[in-house]
């Protein structure tokens, strides 16, 4: 594990940042839907995060970007409770992790969608019907409300004409919205996704954007979103936290600087840029520090 | 050679014709959850460690009495079977050693003391059940199962079903995705401890049915030929229990058909059992390969 590294600011402080000091931790707990508070984690000694503050307050959108192995997926797994932090504390809606996905019907997740064995005989029902599990318990079954839920959730992200379909016949757009129904049916008040848009076309990119912001709305989620996407993140979230081991941005996407990139992404900052911003990025108001013409 | 009378053989095999099936649905059954979640490998190391298990078994009866009976052996030897299946998924969790290495170092080392410790039991003179011979013990021999084989065999296939249908969907949802499903509150640890236990109990109570060498085929195959013809979770289940089933009392009944037949009434039927099962296997996997898939999305 290492010690903090000195004197610099973990994130931009802008009047709305969400305090980070631990004696104001249990005022802004109450307002917060998730809370991380000086979280480190090291998998066998090799640090993974480093001294990690971040809050998320009810019906925003928060992306975490940051490369490969930056810990973007580690922190979502501590906020899962599948890993538990070795130094500081997460709060999910006043309670622990673990608490907070065996209620069951608080905490939903979408994960990688390469995690899943596509080939699994069981059809686009069955999956959806599974995430009300934590609510039916070990030795629960379905009943006729349950059924109304699942077909209700299949038409939100429209996929009912799919429901008896095999996911194995499905179109990557089509699984990611099975993922997120399983998710939804349970009618969570948050909602963690794991680069929901690795492996889609650009097309089901910009329907998968639309798509979340109409479920934000009809659900009244929270949600954080880990994408290596910036584009999408930009594109979708209300605050984006940037992360490389430790976090260094964490507030609204249009104070992202160059420089902040370049020190979590640790590259040429032109292919970063080239590769994952709009190609109209002058039209953007949200991002004038980083305008680069296409070449 | 004087033909022996039909009924006079179903008499004989009576008992052999309610464990042969019994079996095989549960075993078609475990069938399913084993090659989707892709255990084929621990469970023939499970039937390998049976033989460790027995020769324990044996050599704890042969020095506690009390202890050396039929229904004594065959839970030693489900006790050893489930630990060895704990231990694969121990030594494999902790991601030193892989699953396949693990499974390779625990079979071959429980093979090898069970038949150092069935040497050591021969050699022991004095009282103690009769070590089974090496034919019976590789090949099975359905034929001398008992009245009580029967009842144990009914009873486990009643829990096995008991076990899987009351917790239907976490069995579903952690063969499915475990991760995912421990988010949502499924006990995975449970659910994976029971399922280990559940397969070295009916590896042990099958062994001497089809033999050490063949079990896996009827762990394997129904729920293997099950899975290429069916789309939904329900339909694999019960496709992988006609396959399983009808199988094994085909075969019985063709055994029948041989004993009346010299010289196949000498041939052992733990292969035959195996053989039609792997027939079926691949008549639907000629047929599923020639006949186009319905276009589903």
């Amino acid at each position: 594990m290492t010690t903090r590294e000195p004197s610099e600011p973990q994130y931009t402080l802008l009047p709305h940042t969400h305090v980070q000091t631990g004696n104001e931790l249990g005022r802004h707990q109450g307002q917060d839907v998730v809370c991380v508070h000086d979280v480190s984690f090291a998998y066998d000694g090799r640090p993974a995060l480093t001294h990690i503050t971040l809050h998320v307050k009810q019906g925003n959108t928060l992306g975490i970007i940051g490369p490969n192995g930056g810990g973007k997926s580690t922190l979502m797994k501590l906020m899962l409770g599948s890993l538990k932090p070795d130094e500081g504390s997460i709060s999910i809606l006043g309670m622990s992790p673990k608490e907070a996905c065996a209620r069951g019907d608080l905490v939903g997740y979408v994960p990688q969608r390469h995690l899943l064995n596509w080939s699994f005989p069981i059809t686009v029902w069955q999956v959806v019907q599974l995430g009300l599990f934590g609510q039916k318990g070990l030795f629960g079954r379905y009943t006729r409300a349950d059924r109304e839920k699942v077909e209700t959730t299949l038409s939100a992200v429209n996929i009912l004409p799919l429901a008896n379909v095999p996911i194995g016949g499905l179109s990557g757009g089509q699984q990611q919205r099975v993922f997120i129904a399983r998710a939804l049916v349970s009618t969570p008040k948050l909602l963690f996704l794991d680069e929901p848009t690795t492996g889609i076309d650009q097309g089901a990119q910009e329907s998968f954007a639309a798509l979340l912001e109409a479920i934000k709305q009809q659900y009244h989620l929270t949600l954080v979103m880990v994408s290596h996407n910036l584009r999408s993140v930009i594109a979708t979230c209300d605050h984006v936290a940037c992360l490389n081991q430790t976090l260094h941005y964490h507030d609204q996407p249009h104070g992202l600087s160059r420089e902040v990139l370049f020190k979590v992404f640790q590259c040429d900052l032109d292919a970063v840029l080239d590769t994952h911003l709009p190609t109209d990025t002058c039209c953007t108001p949200a991002l004038p520090a980083l305008h680069r013409p296409v070449r | 050679m004087q033909e022996i009378p039909l009924s006079d053989l179903f008499y004989y095999m009576r008992y052999a014709l309610i464990v042969g099936p019994v079996i095989a649905a549960a075993c078609a059954l475990l069938s399913v959850f084993v090659v989707l979640r892709g255990m084929a490998m621990i469970s023939e190391g499970v039937a390998h460690a049976g033989v460790g298990g027995l020769a324990v078994a044996l050599l704890i009866g042969f020095f506690v009495p009390f202890l050396d009976n039929s229904l004594a052996q065959q839970i030693i030897t489900c006790i050893f079977c489930t630990i060895t299946a704990l231990c694969i998924g121990y030594v494999t969790q902790k991601k030193r050693v892989s699953e396949d290495s693990a499974i390779g170092i625990f079979l071959t080392a429980t093979l090898a003391l069970g038949i150092l410790l069935l040497a050591v039991r021969h050699y022991l003179h004095g009282g103690g059940s009769t070590p089974p011979s090496l034919e019976d013990l590789l090949f099975g021999s359905i034929t001398s199962v008992s009245q009580q084989d029967a009842y144990v065999a009914v009873a486990i296939c009643v829990g096995v079903f008991a076990i899987i249908f009351s917790m239907y969907h976490a069995f579903i949802y952690t063969a499915l995705d475990e991760d995912m499903a421990r988010i949502n509150g499924v006990p995975v640890g449970l659910i994976n401890t029971l399922l280990l236990v559940m397969v070295s109990v009916i590896i042990v109570v099958s062994v001497r049915m089809v033999g050490l060498l063949m079990i896996n085929a009827l762990m394997i195959i129904p729920g293997a030929t099950a899975k290429m013809i069916a789309r939904s979770f329900g339909r694999v289940l019960v496709t992988s229990l006609v396959v399983g089933t009808l199988g094994v009392a085909g075969s019985l009944l063709l055994a029948i058909f041989m004993a009346q037949h010299p010289p196949m009434d000498k041939y052992p039927v733990g292969p035959i059992l195996v053989l039609t099962q792997f027939t079926v296997f691949l008549v639907v996997w000629i047929i599923r390969q020639t006949v186009k898939p319905r276009v589903t999305a």
